[in-house]
């Protein structure tokens, strides 16, 4: 059908002009449409904060380039300046020699060239010949001699060439010479100022790049930055990590650093928010744990890919933070993203992650907050009701109650089992009476669970019975308490002393405080039990300290009179056997059919029916968890299994009515649970069966912070084998080591690394009270920090020398030692390594420990020469310095008091190894800070004291010391 | 060399600096003791017969020494606050201590930062000079017969703090170092003084090694010379 022509249809125009209002709309709707989509995708929420901080950034190089010449730099400059104007002068002066010169330097350049071209072409015409020779040669052509002719030729040509070449190049160095010396002044000058302005100049580089100019500008304008723009998303894609989206392992990206400009960059540590530097710029982002290779999430998690504040999963850490982030959400209290299954970690928490890398050790270095929360955890026993993978195989963390009749009496129980600090402070938490919104039926009900749960326990135990302790003396039982060591491990009411960080985590906490001791047991257990804690629980961590009979029955007189009286006056009602029934009711009804229920209970006895409730009360609240007690050795224990609950969503979590008090993150209701474990069941009408069971701990917020960051660290999350931190054959030893140093608490009395020898603040305050009586008399306030040192046990290794006891003594000294300490190193000292009963298996760690720490041979020590000459020098030099003054030798005491006493050098060919023998007379303070044996045999053979022995040779003066304090033996 | 010169020229500026202050103030006073003389046991040198022997009667405790009418020696005085933020010159010439009949004479000295701090031995017996500073670094560096003299320096400003020997325990000095001299130590007339002081309001600390310390504020003027006097009583126990 041919097309209508226009003419022959009047009314086109007329449709066309329509269609063409039609088109001019829609194309400018599109327009606009479009550049609402180019706008949209300009406009991201990451621009404003990149522009903000770039302008900080300027800001900061500008006054950095205003600093980087101090007053004193631009006196030097001015002065630069002037030598250089000097030199200017100087070389003008001597210009037409440096023309001269100059002109000679062009000419030898051409002559150079042209000589080293002929060099050159003569060593390729050398070459074809030689070809050609060798192929006459083999094919036993008569050219062959001419070719021979030539080739000699061509070599002395070649020679001759070489030398010319290297003529010209010394002729120009000489020229080159003379031109800088005519200049010197002048290079000089030039040089100084460019090695001084090179900060300055660095960073003016800087500051070009940043700066906003018109490149910048263009760069960055819509559609134009799809190029290159200076504006951009960062992103990091650490290799080999991966994170689970929708069960496919999808490589992590982080897009973090598009808006936290400042992470990577020194300088902005008091900036707000999101510019802020990083802490510990060395440690993290720099430093092992390079951004580039860990990226963000891995530690922080929260969404890596989200660019925006609220996709990227922030997490608010109180509900005032929820508030004031309203803003990202546009919402009054901000919505965080809903289905990411990790959201950002709260501040503070980040160190839960640590352990993903870091696995198969005792501490994580530097995580102290993970690390207190551990040993809490450890220390409170929380795998005894919460199964957590890796610590299923522990020993009950409370004392084993299947002899609880030989050690105290019901009616201590009772008050106790009902609230537990009303005796002293204590690790064991309270079961009852913790409710915030207990009812007098819950109270009533109580009494009664607690009665039942004391007949249960007095009727399962052995009883032993303990003959009455010796008659012994009160204060010289204090005296003992407070000088052998129990003071290590134990306290005695709020005796803050040496107590360091939580309370709870403190080496001086370890063992119970003891306050109240009198009112619990009775004296003639104590007097067996701490002559000999074993022999009552077999896995008490309680060593032995080698108490004498007098010794024991002193320290038990002592303990027992601290009694508790108030403790003691706290009520204990009668059993309310009718309430007794009803609840007992209510346990066999769970199993039973109601006639059944009623004929059981009708066919128990009265203390039946007790016993029952007892153990039904036992059973539900998982006293076996941390105790021993008969009935209850193989029960499965009661609490949820925590090892991946810091992967628990928080849509699993029950708030119940605290979800308006508390932020909707895992941080903040682990928190809550720590702090109040049964305020989820607030307002809730339920079942006195149904209430939840968790006892009240009674930890502070910031114990409960350590415990929330241990939990989070209970993850399901796998890092690849290949990130994680590997421990080397080495640091396997140590770690066991360590495990068994927490577990025996070595701590409480030595220091060990950065902390420990908690024990040297109490006897330093005994120090202070004696200096204080008597203002005038022998202790020199001035000097209790170094005699409390002197008093106290040994360090056991010195962080800062690396240095520690597996360099200083030979493995098998050690391993005897600590298997019977009985012989003492210090005679003089007061305080005794307790003797703890290792197995075998624990002798080899420790020793493998303190030798790997050090990486020391293990477990033998090399054979050292032995020279007679030098052994005769050595004794000399014994004498000279007098070394007997202040060391026993051969048990021999010097006449010293016994802050002064030094170890018996007649141990030191068993005890020693030679090589620390050497480390220590060249430096002993390296090795010991605080310790009393001078230097001396300093480096400088002139401030030698005896120069003319051995040259005054440091090294050669302390071998022979070492070689003759080696033959001494305890028989000569 | 170049640094050299500038020192020496701070030095005459320094020098010019006091002469030109003619005006400068004075600070002066006696301390003493009030209440009832503690007896203090004489020292016991039985432990090295050595240094027993150079002594022919008991020698007297350096814990309180008292002069006539109960004036205190050993008080170290210094100027504890109020001085205007400058860079005081470090004296060249040693603060000396020697080990004298097992004693450490003087007992109680102030030393400037990076001042030599020259330790002798005149009594030819071992000893050792254990320093326990706690923002410095602590030394203990032997000093057997042999050797006649040390010097070490002590970098960075600290309250007063012990040097002793660990051969023989009742040996005992207090050093104090400081960023500006205006310090002194009383002799047995219990009087110090500090002078070519600028105008100004001072707190002025005395310390006694038992007694612990006390503070007073004081202002002078240029040229006025002011007498503090201080009082320790014996603390009732």
């Amino acid at each position: 059908m041919a097309k209508p022509e226009p003419e022959s249809d009047p009314g086109l125009a007329a449709r066309n002009q329509k269609l063409h209002v039609l088109f001019a709309v829609s194309s400018i709707g599109l327009l606009v449409a479009i550049g609402c989509m180019v706008w949209a995708d300009y406009d991201r929420e990451w621009r404003p904060y990149q522009i903000e901080f770039n302008r900080m950034r300027v800001a900061q190089t500008e006054t950095q380039i205003e600093e980087a010449l101090s007053p004193e730099d631009a006196e030097t400059l001015n002065d630069i300046a002037a030598r250089l104007a000097r030199g200017r002068e100087e070389a003008e002066a001597k210009r037409d020699e440096i023309r001269e010169l100059e002109g000679e330097l062009n000419g030898l350049q051409a002559e150079l060239y042209a000589t080293d071209q002929n060099y050159r072409f003569t060593k390729a015409r050398l070459d074809v010949v030689r070809y050609e020779l060798d192929e006459a040669v083999h094919r036993g052509r008569s050219s062959a001699e001419s070719h021979r002719e030539e080739l000699r030729e061509l070599e002395a040509q070649w020679e001759e060439l070489r030398l010319e070449v290297e003529d010209i190049s010394e002729r120009q160095h000489d020229k080159e010479a003379r031109v800088d010396e005519l200049r010197q002044t002048e290079l000089e000058a030039e040089k100084a100022r460019t090695e001084l302005l090179a900060e300055k100049t660095r960073l003016e580089e800087i500051l070009q790049g940043i700066q906003p100019g018109f490149t910048n500008v263009v760069r960055n304008l819509p559609l134009l930055d799809m190029a290159n723009p200076s504006l951009k998303v960062n992103q990091i894609m650490p290799a080999g990590l991966y994170d689970d989206v929708i069960f496919t392992p999808t490589p992590k990206v982080d897009r973090c650093t598009t808006c936290h400009l400042g992470i990577d960059l020194e300088g902005f540590e008091d900036a707000p928010q999101p510019y802020t530097t990083h802490p510990e710029l060395d440690l993290y982002v720099k430093g092992p744990h390079a951004i580039d290779q860990v990226g963000c999430t891995v530690c922080h998690q929260g969404r890596g890919r989200g660019t925006t504040f609220v996709s990227a999963a922030h997490t608010p850490s109180t509900k005032e933070q929820e508030k004031a982030w309203g803003k990202y959400s546009d919402t009054e209290y901000y919505e965080p993203m809903h289905h990411w299954d990790l959201p950002m970690l709260t501040s503070g928490a980040t160190q839960s992650q640590c352990v993903k890398c870091h696995r198969g050790v005792v501490e994580v270095p530097k995580a102290h907050r993970l690390n207190t929360g551990i040993e809490l955890l450890e220390r409170h026993g929380c795998y005894g009701c919460h199964k957590i993978k890796g610590w299923e195989d522990r020993r009950k963390v409370g004392p084993d109650l299947t002899k609880v009749a030989s050690k105290t009496n019901e009616e201590f129980i009772f008050r106790w089992i009902k609230e537990p600090r009303s005796l002293r402070p204590t690790r064991m938490p309270q079961f009852w009476d913790v409710r915030i919104d207990e009812t007098p039926e819950l109270l009533a009900r109580n009494n009664v669970e607690a009665n039942a749960v004391v007949a249960y326990l007095m009727e399962n135990s052995a009883e032993e019975t303990y003959p009455a302790p010796p008659p012994g003396d009160m204060e010289t039982g204090r005296e003992l308490f407070e000088t052998v060591g129990c003071m290590g491990c134990h306290r005695v009411g709020e005796d803050e002393r040496g107590v360091v960080g939580l309370g709870n985590a403190a080496h001086r906490t370890y063992g119970p405080n003891l306050d109240g001791t009198g009112s619990k047991v009775n004296a003639g257990w104590l007097y067996a039990w701490v002559r000999d804690p074993k022999a009552y629980w077999p896995e008490t961590n309680m060593p032995n300290l080698r108490l004498t009979k007098q010794e024991a029955a002193d320290i038990t007189a002592y303990l027992m009179a601290l009694e508790n009286e108030t403790f003691m006056d706290r009520p204990r009602p009668e059993q309310d056997s009718d309430l007794r029934d009803q609840i007992a009711m209510d346990y066999l009804r769970e199993r039973l059919t109601v006639k059944q229920a009623e004929a059981e209970l009708e066919s128990m006895t009265e203390r039946e029916r007790t016993l029952y409730l007892g153990e039904r009360t036992i059973f539900r609240s998982g006293c076996f968890g941390c105790h021993m007690i008969s009935g209850f050795e193989t029960t499965m224990p009661i609490g949820t299994e925590l090892s991946e609950q810091g992967s628990k969503l928080v849509d699993r979590l029950d708030f119940s009515f605290e979800h308006e008090e508390l932020p909707h993150t895992l941080t903040a209701w682990l928190h809550r649970k720590f702090m109040e474990p049964r305020i989820f069941d607030r307002d809730k009408e339920k079942r006195a069966f149904d209430l939840l069971r968790m006892p009240k701990f009674h930890f502070t917020t910031e114990e409960a912070d350590a415990l929330v960051t241990a939990v989070l660290s209970f993850t399901k999350e796998k890092v690849p084998e290949k990130a994680q931190r590997r421990l080397t054959a080495e640091e396997d030893f140590v770690e066991r080591g360590r495990r068994l140093v927490r577990e025996s608490n070595c701590r409480g009395c030595h220091v060990i690394g950065d902390r420990g020898g908690d024990i040297q603040a109490v006897k330093a305050s005994f120090l202070e009270a004696l200096a204080e009586e008597d203002i005038f008399g022998e202790f020199d306030p001035a000097a209790i920090a170094d005699d409390a040192v002197a008093l106290s046990p040994p360090m056991l290794y010195n962080d800062e020398s690396e240095i520690g006891e597996g360099a200083k003594v030979q493995s098998h000294w050690l391993h005897e030692f600590l298997r019977d300490p009985s012989s003492k190193v210090r005679p003089w000292l007061e305080i005794r390594m307790p003797t703890y009963g290792f197995t075998e298996l624990e002798l080899n760690t420790l020793t493998h420990y303190f030798a790997s720490m050090d990486l020391v041979p293990y477990p033998f020590e090399p054979r050292t020469e032995r020279n007679p000459r030098m052994v005769r020098v050595g004794a000399d030099l014994f004498g000279k310095w007098e070394c007997e003054k202040c060391h026993v030798v051969a048990g021999k005491l010097p006449s010293q008091p016994p802050t002064n006493m030094a170890p018996d050098l007649a141990a030191a060919h068993e005890r020693l190894r030679p090589g620390w023998i050497q480390s220590w007379l060249r430096d002993p303070m390296r090795i010991q800070p605080g310790t009393r044996m001078p230097q001396n045999f300093p480096e400088n053979p002139e401030d030698n004291a005896f120069s003319d022995i051995l040259g005054g040779d440091q090294q050669a003066q302390i071998e022979a010391v070492t070689q003759y304090l080696l033959t001494l033996d305890t028989g000569s | 060399m170049y640094r050299a010169r500038i020192t020496s020229t701070l030095f005459v500026v320094a020098l010019v600096a006091t002469v030109g202050a003619a005006s400068a103030a004075t600070i002066t006073g006696t301390v003493k003791y009030d209440g009832k003389v503690p007896k203090l046991k004489p020292i016991n040198m039985n432990a090295d017969p050595v240094c027993a022997k150079k002594h022919t009667s008991p020698v007297t405790s350096e814990i309180l020494v008292l002069g006539p009418g109960n004036t205190i020696a050993n008080i170290f005085v210094h100027v504890k606050s109020g001085l205007p933020a400058k860079t005081y010159p470090t004296p060249k010439e040693p603060v000396v201590m020697d080990q004298r009949g097992c004693r450490y004479i003087p007992h109680v000295m102030g030393i400037m930062k990076d001042q030599p701090f020259k330790v002798l031995n005149s009594d030819g017996v071992l000893h050792n000079v254990h320093a326990l500073p706690k923002v410095n670094k602590p030394f203990n560096m032997a000093m057997p017969a042999a050797r006649k003299e040390a010097v070490r320096e002590f970098g960075k400003e600290e309250a007063i703090f012990k040097v002793k020997c660990d051969v023989h325990p009742w040996m005992a000095a207090y050093v104090a170092v400081m960023t500006h001299p205006f310090f002194d130590v009383t002799a047995k007339d219990g009087k110090f003084t500090i002078s070519n002081l600028p105008a100004g309001t001072y707190e002025i600390e005395v310390w006694q090694e038992r007694l612990k310390t006390q503070t007073t504020k004081v202002t002078v003027a240029d040229g006025e010379t002011k007498t503090i006097d201080f009082t320790y009583s014996r603390p009732s126990k």
